[in-house]
Order: C-alpha cells, then structure tokens, then sequence
C-alpha cells in the first residue's frame, strides 16, 4: 500500500482507544495511540501524524491545551476533537482555537467515516497546496538566490538587465548579504555562462602574493617562483572575474588592475610578453568606497571603472520579509544534510528571527538554523533550539517568557513550602484551586521542578 | 443481484458442504447464531460465506444471547465483548462467525451491523438495524437476507486482514448506512480477492476448489 495515513489516537480512557484504534485499522490506516497529553506531544516529536484524534477531557493536561501545541509546533496535522455530551461549548471552542473537527462520543459510524474521508480529502488538498507554493516558489527564487520583499525581487530584474550588458559591474552590502551570491547570478544569466566564473578575495592576501595571484608570474620571478603559473586574469578569459572586498586592493596594485581593466592585457610578474584576455569583471566591497576615496585609500579613476553598473544589497534587517523564506529554505537545506526529519520552525521561534537584527545577515541567519538543526531533537525548530540568540533579543515573544517566569516562580515557592500547597497558595496570594490548576497546566512535579 | 440460496443443510447436518465429500471434517468458518435467530438467514450467511469465500463452512449449534456483553447504560451489546468470547471458543474452525438480533456497539460508535478481530479469529453481525428501511418501514426478505450476507462477508474479510477498499464494485467498500449497502455488490474486487488469496497462503487455509 502507498503511503499510509497516519493516525494518532489520544484519550484517557482505554476503550476509546481501543475501539477507535480497531475502527481506523479496519480502514487501512496507520494508527497509534496516546493515554495523555505529554505521551502525545512525545509521539508528535517523532512521527509525522496527518490525523490526530483528541479527547477533550483529559487530566493533567486538557485536550485543549494540547491543540494550542499541535497548531503551534505541527500545523500540517489536522486535529479532530472528542467530546462528552455536553461539552460541546468546548468542542466550539476548541474549533475557535484551530481545531478542524470535533465528534461528540458516541460517534455515529457513518459520521466518522465521512469525517475521516473528508479530512483525508483536505489533507490532500493542502499537500497539494504545500506543491503548488513550491512550484509558485520560482518567483521567489532567482538562481541561487531566494528572496519576497520588493527590494530582493527588483534586485533579481536588475539582475537580469545587467547579465544581459558586458559592463564591469559593483555590488555593495554589508556582510553576509550575498555579494558573491549575486556576481554568480550575474554570470549564470549573462552570455559568458559557459565560461569560468573566477572569484579572488583581494582581503585574502598579503600584497605581494596578491600581485601574483591576479597576474601571475614567469618562472623565477621571485624567490620561490620554481615555475610558471597562470593568474586570475588568465584564467577568467571569457568568463567573469569576481573581485571580492575590491576595498582592499592596495593603491599601487589599483593602478595596475585599472590598466588591465581598460586594455584586457597585462604581463605576467617576472614576464614581458602582453598576455590579451577577455573577461568581464564584478566587484564586490562592504567598504564606503567614496570615504576610502576621500581618505586618499582607493584611487577614484579605479572606482570610476569598477563602478559603471551599481547594484546593492540591502542588508537582512531591512528587508525582513524575506526572513522567513530563508529560514525555511535553509532548514531544508540543513535537515537534508543532516539527515533529520524537520519540517517546521514553530511561530514563536520564527517571532524571534524575524525580530532580531542579523548583523551577519544571510550569512549569520544561515549558521543560525544549521546550529539549531544540528542540536534538535524534535520534528520542528522551537524557542529552545535558538537559545543562544537570546542574550541579543529585547524581551523576545513577551508571552513565552511570562509563562516560563511565572512557571519558574511557582516552582520557587512551592519548593520553598515544601509542595504544602495550602501554604504555597497563601505565600502566592492565589487560592489553592488555581495552583493546583496552574501544578496541572504546567503539569509541575517534585521531581522535575528544576524544568 | 441476490444471495445464492442453493446447497444449505441444517445444523444437524453438521455441514453446508456435504456435496464436497473429500475435504477435511471440519470447515474453516463456523457459523454460530446467538440468541433468537432464523434458520432461513443463518443458511443463506452460510452458503454465501461458502459460495464467495471458496471456503468450507460449518453451520454450528445455537448458543444463547449474549447477555454478559449487555450495557445498561448504552441499551445495547458491546460487540467487542462478544468478539472475545467467540475468539475463545473450543470449535476447531479457524475462524468463527455469529449471528445476533440485538443491537450492537463499540464504545466509540453509536452502533455498528458488524464488527471484527481485523486478522483475528472472531466476526459478528447483529441483524437488527438490516430489517428497516433508513426512512422507515421494514424491508422485503430478499433484501434482508442480502444485507445479512454482504454484512457478514465483510466481517469475515476482515479476519482474513482485508481492510477497507476505494473500489466502487467491491464489498470491503465501507458503507454508510443500510441504503449503501445495498449499493454495494456481494463480491470482492480483482484486488481484494488477490489479498484475500495471499491471506489463505499466509494462514495456510485451503479453499475449495473453484
Ligand atoms: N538571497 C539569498 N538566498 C539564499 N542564500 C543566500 C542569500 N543571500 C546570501 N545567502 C547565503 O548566505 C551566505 C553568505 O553569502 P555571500 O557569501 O554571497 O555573502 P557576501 O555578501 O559575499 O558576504 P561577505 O561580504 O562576508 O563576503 C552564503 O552561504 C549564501 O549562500
Ligand atoms: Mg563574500
Ligand atoms: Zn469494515
Ligand atoms: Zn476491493
């Protein structure tokens, strides 16, 4: 059989359970079952359930509190709720709070099947969905590049313009942008596609060794010279030359690079002979280039020549639309790579990276999610998995941490009096039928009271 | 199309299959009615199971209605209690079918016409909801033997870990109601029967021959 359905089962009462497991089992899906909420939400970690059955009226933990986590952590899984007679406000709440269905105990048979093929027919659906946002997601991607907000897609039509012209072209951005992403989306669309695309990072060498690796050298042009070898600038004919971080290309070297910009020739160090290429170079810098020229650092003829096409990336906190885009497109990249099975990035973890300021930008977003993929040990990414950005974050999803502040001072107090709960109570000015609700929610225990 | 009516001894005759006279004694399904059922719908069940299946079936002595799967709460037999019972019998048959009157249920469900161990030994069929019409009025007796024997066709399938199919002519098709099931024809698809071949292979049941 294709593909089972998965279903998950979560009541407290054995013949439930039982009768439900045997009645979905009869209908060829996959069943599991749960006698709680915590054993559910645990299951739900480790297996991608398309269908979950959900009691209400459980203890220690509500069916609706359990709901709150499946939309929160798991929205891809369709939840139908089970009620006693006469809970049914619930049941309305509980379909308030994002739940598809509910079916009142004792089901009709005939209204549990259509039920379950309905939702099947919907989960379906929005697979389906789930497709055709992938195939709409072409729009959102421009070779390498992924991005939705309306600085990305005016960059990816520049983008185009310019691959189309021969023109030297400088791509300016913070960090992390992309620079280099775009010189390589320039030279995939441009008419030099099938030619070399060759990336120097004129940041990376001392100035001398940078000299030979743009020009090359003769044999024994130097000490250590033993043979010929080509450079940069020979091995980007008829390709693209991409000149990373051009800031730091000292002055005297400027003069030279600009002579072999204008004429496409040059000599190799220690040689005599004009070597002719033919490439067309890209720029890149995260340097003020016109406060290097007017400090007398970068030589305004050079910039002039580099500058003839401008693009720039604006930097991730500027555009954070696209946040969530790339988180998503580098969960997949990373849960593919590590092999794990995580689908999703929970709302409040996604709050927090929409909401932080990324000063690496897409390069810092990227290392984000990698960590976080690496230490995950559940099917999404939550809160827990981006800890090490908090430190940074301004009182990040206000709710999530009141909750966790007033479960960490129950927890004080209650340890402090002992687990007495009639003196915890008194001492938290609350009376003892709302914390034992609270002990419930938080499903609070001695022996896990340091959680 | 109707039920086969054809080839139905009585129980005292021990077999519906005496006209196979060199198989083995016993039969793979046996036949139980619990309670006050009709000697007409147990043979018809019977020969049809036998008819359909390609398995020999015995019709076996009556027992009692199953009061200890009584819920006074619900007003109706917990199916699941009788299914146990059954599962337990001493009867060499590797699988056992009963028929009841009364009305049946799981916890879960309001009612059910028939319930099943999914691969298991046990299959019951309450004939209670099959003699009405679903707008009211009863039924004409051909119908209700259908029903009664595409019911338990089912059921059984299921012992054999045939699960529901999406086919539109097949009897594992589930039904809505006693109208669907008349619908539904009283054989299996090209693609159930093959499951249900591989199952007899599995459980090394022989089935008669064709
Ligand atoms: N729009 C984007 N879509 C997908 N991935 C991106 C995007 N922008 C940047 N990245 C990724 O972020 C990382 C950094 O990009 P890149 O190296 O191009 O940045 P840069 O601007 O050249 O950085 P630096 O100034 O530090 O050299 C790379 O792994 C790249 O794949
Ligand atoms: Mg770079
Ligand atoms: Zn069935
Ligand atoms: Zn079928």
């Amino acid at each position: 059989m294709t593909d089972k359905v998965r279903i998950l089962v979560v009541d407290d009462e054995l013949v439930i359970r039982e009768s439900l497991h045997g009645w979905l089992k009869k209908s060829g899906y996959q069943v599991d079952t749960a006698e709680g909420g915590s054993a559910a939400l645990a299951m739900l970690e480790k297996t991608p359930y398309d269908l979950l059955f959900l009691d209400i009226m459980m203890p220690v933990m509500s069916g609706i509190e359990v709901l709150e986590v499946v939309k929160e952590d798991y929205p891809q899984t369709l939840v139908v709720m089970i009620t006693a007679y006469g809970s049914v406000d619930t049941a309305v709440e509980a379909m308030k709070g994002g739940a598809n269905d509910y079916l009142m105990k004792p089901f009709d048979p005939d209204q549990l099947s259509l039920l379950t093929e309905k939702l099947m027919q919907q989960k379906k659906l929005l697979d389906e969905n789930i497709f055709l946002r992938e195939q709409m997601a072409e729009a959102i991607r421009f070779e390498n590049l992924v991005g939705r907000s309306e600085a990305m897609q005016e960059l990816f039509s520049l983008i185009q313009d310019v691959a189309e012209s021969d023109s030297q072209v400088l791509i300016t951005g913070e960090t992390g942008t992309g620079k280099e992403l775009v010189a390589k989306a320039i030279h995939a669309k441009s008419a030099r596609c099938n030619g070399p695309f060759i990336a120097l990072n004129c940041g990376g060498f001392p100035e001398h060794l940078l000299e030979s690796e743009l020009f090359g050298h003769e044999r024994g042009a130097f000490t250590g010279a033993h043979r010929a070898k080509k450079g940069r600038l020979d091995l980007a004919h008829h390709g693209t030359l991409f000149l990373d971080e051009v800031g730091t290309v000292p002055l005297k070297m400027q003069v030279d690079l600009l002579r072999a910009l204008e004429t496409k020739e040059f000599h190799r160090l220690g040689g005599t002979a004009e070597i002719e290429v033919d490439f067309r170079t890209i720029a890149a810098t995260n340097r003020d280039l016109h406060q290097a020229i007017e400090k007398g650092e970068f030589r305004q003829d050079f910039f002039y020549r580099l500058n003839v096409i401008s693009l720039h990336i604006p930097p991730l906190r500027d555009r954070r639309d696209d946040i969530p885009l790339l988180a998503e497109h580098f969960l997949d990249r990373y849960s593919r790579e590590t092999n794990k099975d995580i689908d999703t990035i929970n709302k409040a973890a996604m709050a927090i990276l929409k909401q932080y300021d990324w000063p690496g930008n897409v390069r810092e977003l990227e290392n984000a999610i990698e960590r976080a993929v690496v230490i995950c040990k559940k099917r999404r990414l939550g809160l827990e998995e981006f800890s090490f950005l908090a430190p940074h974050l301004s009182a990040a999803a206000e709710t999530h941490s009141l909750e966790k502040t007033q479960i960490a001072h129950l927890v004080k107090v209650l340890k402090e009096f002992d687990w007495n709960i009639t003196k915890a109570a008194q001492a938290l000015e609350i009376n003892r039928v709302t914390l034992h609700k609270k002990i419930k929610k938080y499903d609070l225990r001695p022996d896990r009271a340091s959680s | 199309m109707s039920p086969v009516n054809t080839r139905v001894r009585t129980a005292t005759e021990n077999s519906v299959r005496s006209n196979h006279t060199s198989l083995p004694k016993d039969g793979v399904v046996g036949v139980v009615r619990l309670g006050s059922v009709g000697e007409a719908v147990m043979k018809i069940v019977a020969a049809n199971l036998q008819e359909i299946l390609h398995l020999p079936v015995d019709i076996l002595p009556a027992r009692q209605t199953p009061e200890f799967a009584y819920s006074d709460q619900r007003k109706q037999y917990h199916a699941a209690l009788i299914l146990k019972k059954l599962a337990e019998s001493r009867r060499p048959h590797p699988r056992i079918l009963a028929l009841v009157s009364v009305d049946l249920f799981i916890p879960v469900l309001t009612h059910v016409f028939g319930e099943a161990q999914l691969g298991g030994r046990a299959a019951v069929v309450s004939l209670h909801r099959l003699k009405q019409k679903e707008e009211g009025g009863g039924v004409s007796l051909d119908t209700f033997y259908e029903r009664a024997a595409k019911v338990a066709l089912h059921e059984v399938a299921h012992t054999f870990d045939l699960v529901h199919c999406k086919q539109p002519e097949c009897i594992m098709r589930l039904s809505s109601g006693p109208t669907d099931l008349d619908a539904l024809p009283l054989f299996f698809c090209e693609y159930c029967e093959a499951f249900l071949e591989e199952a007899y292979r599995r459980y090394d049941i022989q089935r008669l021959p064709i």
